[in-house]
C-alpha cells in the first residue's frame, strides 16, 4: 500500500494486488467483478466474432469455389475424365436447393468436396440439412421435386455452410445437344472448382466492408468503457475507507486500477468462452439466412491479441478517467464534487478532426493504406464525437429544468447531480444508431452500383420458365404447368432466330397463341393466323434492324441461324439439317413492342401457331410467365415440381423486382447481423449498468419503500433517467449518422440523399432498445423495494 | 402545524404476539407493543434483538409471520402492499440512522417529497417543507443537497421530512447512530419537541439510554421478545 507519493514498481503491484483482492473480496465484489467480467466478455466475444468475419466470407467463397462444375474451357469430346452435368438448383419456400444432375462419362472423374462417389443414376447424395427437411412433413413437396433415392452424403467440405441444401442425383439419360451451351442445359466439364473466379473486392466495396466494421466496432468500444464503470460508487466508498488508513490519492488510483483489471482480465476467458459458445450455436440455427459451421468462425490471431490486450488497457484508462471527478475523503465519506461545467469545445475537437479526415480523403482507384486508416480514424473519430456531445447536451438541457412529477422530478435532479452515467449507458445506442445511419446511407447512396432492376412486372406474373427446350419437352412443361393447382394460368412462347435473307441482321420468330402474343407484345386485335412485325420499341424509337427488311411474301429459312459454328463444339453435327422455307403473310402488321412481363422488350416477328407451327422452329426456346394465385404459397412450389416432373432439373424462377451483387448484398447481411448482435448486446449492458445503479441505491429505495412511494413512481423516475438522455441523444444520432453518411457518399462522388424511412426505423430501433433495457431492468427494482430490503438498515 | 386532537383512549398502535423469522432465523419470537397518540416510546435492546423488525412491523414495512399490528382501527397484517404504502405516506413519518435523504435532491426538495408523494403540489409542498426546516434550524440547507451538508445537519432535516406530513406516528431507527453526542442530543431535542407539538406518536429504537432518556417510557426487546415496559394488556 502506497503511503507516499511515490510511484516505485513495488508500490504499483502493491497497490494492484491490493484492488485485486477486493475484486474478488466478499459476495457484493464478486458479483461487481461478474458484471464486469461479463460485460467485457461480451465485448470481447463480439469484437472476435467481428473480426472473425472476413475469414469467414471467404472461406465460404472458397468452398463454394471448390465444388462448383462449371466449364469454361474449349468444347470437350467425351473421356474417361469428363462428365455431363445439367445444374439443377432450384429454390423451396424462399430456401436455394443447390442441385446437380450428374452422368459420369468414365471411372476417372474427380469428385467434388464432399463428395465419396458420384451417385448411380436414380439416386442421390444429399446433405444433411436437405435430409432433415425431405424427412419432415415440410419438405413433402420438395420430395416430389427430387424423386431420388437418397444413398450418400454430402461432407460438411462440399457445403457452404451447416443448413445448405445440396444435393447431387445421378441421371443416365443426360445427353449432350451440341447446339446448347447455356447453364439451363447439359455440359460436359472434367474439372472440379478451382477456376472460379475468386475477384477481391472494389474500393466501393471495400470502404463498404470498414465502415460496417467500424460501425459495429465502435458502440462495443463504448460499451467495454461503460462495462468497466460498473460499481463504481461502491468502489469509492471502499477507497474512502483506504484513505482513512494512510493510502494517498495516487494510491487508491491505483487500487482501483487493480480492482478494474480483475474484472476485464476475467472478462478475456469469459469472452472466450461467450465466442466459443456463439460459434457452437450458430450451427443450430440460421440468422437472416446465413448458416455458418463452427470452423468457420476464427478470428486472426494478431487481432485477437490485440483485443485481449485493448481490454484491460481500456479498463484501466477509464477508470483513471471515472475518477477525475470524484474527491475521496479519509473521512470515509466519499464527496462527489459539484462537477464543473462542461465545456463544448474539447468535445467539438473529435467531430472536427473525423469530418476534416473524411471530407480529405479522396476514394480512388483502390482502397487501402493510408486512406484506409484516415477513414477508420475519420469515422472513429465521429462517432466518438457523438459519445461525447452526449453528455454536454444532457446537462445543458437539464440544467435549467426544476419542477414536474414526483418521478420526473427524482429523475432530473439524478441526472443533474451525475449526468455522465445515465449519458454513458445510452452512448453504445447512440452510437450504434448514428453509424448504422451513416452506413445506409452510404448503402442506400450507392446500392444503384450493384442493385438492379429486373423490369419483372409482378403484377402481371410471379414466376416464369425461359430455356431451350424441344418441341415435346416445352410442350410437356406448360401442359404441366397448367394443370397445376395454384397456377392461374402460364404463357407458351416459342421463340427461334432467323437470318434475314440479303442482310447481316437476325431475326426472332416468336410462336405463341393471341394471349401469349399480347402478353409479349403490342399486338392489339389478334386473330389465329395473324403475323406481326413488332418492329418498334416502347420510347417510339424504330428498330433499325429488321423493319425495313422483312415484307410479306418474303422467304426465311427457318433453320438459317440454327447451329452457327461459335456455339457448337468441335466435332459435333453442325447440320441442323434441309433449309425449312417460310414465307411471310401478306397479312403482316407492323405494331408497337411492349415490354413483357418478364421485363424484356421483344422484337421481330411474332406469329400464331396456325400461321407457322412451333414444331418448325430451329433450336427453340420457352418463355413461360406464369400466374401464381395470390394467397397459396405452396403454388410456385408446386409449379417447381410440374416443370422438374417435365424435365428433370429445370428450374422456375421466381419475379423479383431487383437482384442485388453477391458481394454487396454479403457485407449488407454481414452489417444486419452485426447490427442486431450489437443492438442486443448494448441492451444487456445497459440493462446491468441500470441493475447496478439500482442496487448502489438499494438502501435509499428501502427508504423510499418506507415512506410509502409507490412502485410505479420510482419505474417511472428510472425510465425518465433512461428516457431523457436517449431522447437528446437521438437527435444527435441522426444529425452525426446524416452528416458521417453525406461525408461517405461525397467520398464515393454519390449524390447525398437519404432514406428517411429507414433513418426513421433506426432511430425507434435505438429508442426501443432503451426502452427495453429500462424494462428488463424493472424487475431488479420491484426486488429492491420488497419491504424487507429494510433490513439492510 | 396541526397538532392531533386523538382522544380515542386506548393505544393509538397495538401489537401483539409478533412473530417474525428472516429464513430460520428468528426476530420476533411474540413480541407485544402499543404506544398512544402523543406519546414516545423508546425501543431499546442489543443488536440482533429484532428492535428494528418491531419498528418494521409496527410500520407495516414488513408483514410479521404471525400475530397482529392495529393501527387505530385497521388491522394492518391483513391489509394489502397498496394500502400498507399509503397509510405510510399519509400518517406515518421516518428517521433512519443512514442514507435516507435522496442524494440528487435538494433539502427543500427532501422535506417535500412525501408531501409532493402525497399529491400536495410543488409550491405548497415547498412552503411547507420551507417551514419544517425553518423549525429543526437547518434553513440555510434549503437549496443544498444532502452531500454538502454536515452529518448532524442531514439529521435534522430527515426530521424535518418525517414530520412534513404532520403524521400521527414518527418511526425513528437509531436517529442518532451517526451523529456525535452533541448532535445526536440537538436533534432528538428537535424532534421530540416537533413531536410532542404535533401529538405525534414517536417509537424511537436505540440502544443509547441517553437518547432513551428523550422517551416517555422503554420497552427492552431481547431475543425477539419484549421483555419489559408496558405491554398491550397493561395499557
Amino acid at each position: 500500500m502506497s503511503r507516499t507519493a511515490s510511484a516505485a514498481p513495488r508500490a504499483w503491484l502493491r497497490d494492484l494486488l491490493l484492488g485485486a483482492r477486493f475484486a474478488v473480496s466478499g459476495r457484493e465484489s464478486w458479483f461487481r467483478t461478474t458484471l464486469t467480467a461479463f460485460g467485457a466478455g461480451c465485448a470481447v466475444a463480439l469484437m472476435m466474432l467481428a473480426t472473425a468475419l472476413p475469414a469467414m466470407m471467404d472461406t465460404r467463397n472458397t468452398r463454394g469455389s471448390a465444388r462448383d462444375l462449371s466449364y469454361y474451357g474449349p468444347p470437350l469430346a467425351a473421356s474417361a475424365t469428363t462428365l455431363l452435368v445439367r445444374d439443377a438448383n432450384t429454390e423451396y419456400h424462399g430456401a436455394p436447393v443447390h442441385g446437380e444432375l450428374v452422368k459420369p462419362e468414365g471411372p476417372g472423374v474427380k469428385t467434388p468436396p464432399g463428395l465419396g462417389a458420384w451417385p448411380a443414376d436414380g439416386t442421390m447424395a444429399v446433405s444433411p440439412a436437405l435430409r432433415s427437411l425431405l424427412a419432415s412433413p415440410e419438405g413433402a413437396l420438395l420430395r416430389q421435386r427430387l424423386p431420388y433415392r437418397d444413398v450418400g452424403t454430402v461432407g460438411d467440405s462440399g457445403l457452404v455452410g451447416p443448413g445448405e441444401l445440396v444435393y447431387y442425383a445421378g441421371d443416365a439419360s443426360l445427353a449432350l445437344d451440341p447446339a446448347h451451351t447455356g447453364t439451363d442445359t447439359v455440359y460436359r466439364t472434367d474439372s472440379i472448382g478451382g477456376h472460379a473466379v475468386t475477384d477481391g473486392l472494389s474500393p466501393l466495396l471495400m470502404l463498404l466492408t470498414v465502415v460496417t466494421f467500424v460501425v459495429l466496432l465502435v458502440p462495443v468500444g463504448v460499451f467495454v468503457a461503460t462495462a468497466v464503470r460498473i460499481g463504481g460508487e461502491r468502489r469509492d466508498r471502499r477507497l474512502a475507507a483506504l484513505r482513512l488508513v494512510g493510502v494517498d490519492i495516487r494510491g487508491t488510483h491505483r487500487v482501483a486500477a487493480g480492482e478494474a483489471l480483475v474484472g476485464a482480465l476475467l472478462g478475456l476467458p469469459v469472452g472466450l468462452a461467450v465466442f466459443w459458445l456463439a460459434r457452437q450455436l450458430v450451427a443450430g440455427v440460421q440468422l437472416l439466412g446465413l448458416s455458418v459451421f463452427p470452423s468457420d468462425i476464427s478470428p486472426s490471431l494478431g487481432l485477437t491479441v490485440l483485443i485481449a490486450l485493448a481490454v484491460p488497457v481500456c479498463a484501466v484508462v477509464v477508470t483513471a478517467l471515472s475518477l477525475r471527478g470524484v474527491t475521496i475523503e479519509p473521512l470515509g465519506v466519499v464527496r462527489t464534487s459539484r462537477p464543473p461545467r462542461r465545456r463544448l469545445w474539447w468535445r467539438l475537437l473529435a467531430p472536427v478532426a473525423g469530418t476534416a479526415l473524411l471530407l480529405t480523403t479522396p476514394l480512388g482507384q483502390s482502397f487501402g493504406g493510408s486512406t484506409q486508416n484516415r477513414v477508420i480514424a475519420g469515422i472513429v473519430l465521429l462517432l466518438g464525437g457523438v459519445t461525447l456531445l452526449l453528455p454536454w447536451l444532457t446537462e445543458r438541457v437539464l440544467r435549467g429544468l426544476r419542477g414536474g412529477p414526483v418521478p420526473v422530478q427524482l429523475g432530473t435532479r439524478r441526472l443533474q447531480l451525475s449526468v455522465a452515467p445515465a449519458a454513458r449507458a445510452v452512448s453504445g445506442v447512440v452510437v450504434a444508431v448514428a453509424g448504422a445511419i451513416a452506413v445506409q446511407t452510404l448503402f442506400g447512396g450507392v446500392s444503384g452500383e450493384f442493385v438492379s432492376a429486373t423490369g419483372r412486372d409482378l403484377t402481371r406474373a410471379q414466376a416464369g420458365v425461359d430455356a431451350r427446350l424441344d418441341p415435346a419437352q416445352a410442350g410437356a412443361v406448360v401442359a404441366g404447368l397448367r394443370a397445376t393447382p395454384g397456377v392461374l394460368s402460364a404463357t407458351d412462347l416459342r421463340t427461334s432466330i432467323v437470318l434475314v435473307p440479303g442482310s447481316d441482321y437476325s431475326l426472332e420468330v416468336n410462336v405463341g397463341d393471341c394471349a401469349t402474343l399480347a402478353t409479349y407484345s403490342g399486338v392489339t386485335g389478334c386473330a389465329p393466323g395473324g403475323v406481326y412485325l413488332v418492329a418498334q420499341q416502347p420510347d417510339g424509337t424504330v428498330d433499325a434492324g429488321p423493319a425495313p427488311t422483312v415484307r410479306p411474301g418474303e422467304r426465311l429459312d427457318l433453320r438459317s441461324a440454327a447451329g452457327t459454328p461459335a456455339s457448337v463444339p468441335p466435332g459435333s453435327s453442325t447440320s441442323h439439317g434441309t433449309r425449312d422455307l417460310w414465307t411471310v403473310p401478306t397479312g403482316l402488321r407492323v405494331v408497337t413492342a411492349q415490354p413483357g412481363p418478364d421485363g424484356s422488350v421483344r422484337t421481330g416477328l411474332f406469329v400464331t401457331p396456325q400461321a407457322l407451327a412451333p414444331t418448325r422452329l430451329a433450336d427453340p426456346s420457352l418463355t413461360s410467365a406464369i400466374r401464381l394465385a395470390p394467397n397459396d404459397p405452396d403454388a410456385v412450389e408446386r409449379a417447381r415440381n410440374a416443370v422438374s416432373a417435365a424435365v428433370p432439373g429445370l428450374s422456375v424462377d421466381t419475379y423479383v423486382a431487383s437482384t442485388t451483387d453477391r458481394k454487396f448484398a454479403n457485407i449488407q447481411r454481414g452489417l444486419l447481423v452485426g447490427a442486431v448482435v450489437t443492438l442486443l448486446l448494448i441492451a444487456i449492458g445497459m440493462a446491468v449498468s441500470t441493475t447496478e445503479q439500482l442496487r448502489e441505491r438499494s438502501r435509499l429505495l428501502a427508504v423510499l419503500v418506507a415512506f410509502g412511494t409507490r412502485r410505479s413512481t420510482l419505474a417511472w423516475s428510472v425510465l425518465w433517467q433512461s428516457a431523457v438522455p436517449i431522447l437528446l441523444g437521438l437527435p444527435v444520432a441522426l444529425a452525426g449518422g446524416l452528416g458521417l453518411g453525406a461525408l461517405l457518399m461525397r467520398m464515393t462522388g454519390t449524390a447525398v440523399r437519404f432514406d428517411w424511412g429507414t433513418v426513421g426505423v433506426l432511430l425507434a430501433a435505438g429508442a426501443a432498445t432503451v426502452a427495453a433495457a429500462t424494462l428488463l431492468s424493472l424487475p431488479v427494482l420491484w426486488r429492491l423495494m420488497r419491504a424487507d430490503g429494510l433490513r439492510t438498515e | 402545524m396541526t397538532r392531533h386532537s386523538d382522544v380515542t383512549p386506548g393505544p393509538l398502535l397495538l401489537a401483539s404476539d409478533l412473530h417474525k423469522s428472516y429464513g430460520t432465523t428468528p426476530a420476533l419470537d411474540g413480541a407485544d407493543f402499543a404506544i398512544r397518540a402523543g406519546e414516545i416510546v423508546a425501543v431499546m435492546g442489543p443488536s440482533g434483538s429484532g428492535k428494528s423488525t418491531l419498528l418494521h412491523c409496527l410500520a407495516g414495512i414488513v408483514q410479521p409471520d404471525a400475530g397482529a399490528v392495529r393501527y387505530r382501527d385497521r388491522e394492518l397484517s391483513t391489509e394489502s402492499d397498496a394500502e400498507r404504502s399509503r397509510l405510510r405516506r399519509e400518517e406515518f413519518g421516518f428517521v433512519f440512522q443512514f442514507g435516507q435523504l435522496v442524494p440528487e435532491l435538494t433539502c427543500l426538495e427532501n422535506v417535500a417529497l412525501p408531501l409532493r408523494l402525497g399529491g400536495v403540489k410543488r409550491r405548497a409542498a415547498e412552503e411547507r417543507a420551507t417551514q419544517w426546516l425553518e423549525r429543526l434550524e437547518v434553513s440555510h440547507a434549503a437549496d443544498r443537497r444532502p452531500g454538502e451538508i454536515s452529518g448532524g445537519q442531514g439529521q435534522r432535516v430527515a426530521v424535518a421530512r418525517a414530520l412534513v406530513g404532520e403524521p400521527r406516528v414518527v418511526f425513528a431507527d437509531e436517529p442518532t447512530g451517526a451523529l456525535d453526542s452533541l448532535n445526536g442530543e440537538r436533534v432528538m431535542t428537535l424532534l421530540a419537541a416537533a413531536a410532542r407539538e404535533t401529538n405525534a406518536a414517536v417509537v424511537l429504537v436505540t440502544h443509547e439510554a441517553r437518547v432513551a432518556a428523550y422517551s416517555d417510557r422503554e420497552v427492552v426487546v431481547r431475543d425477539g421478545r419484549t421483555a419489559t415496559g408496558l405491554t398491550a394488556g397493561a395499557l
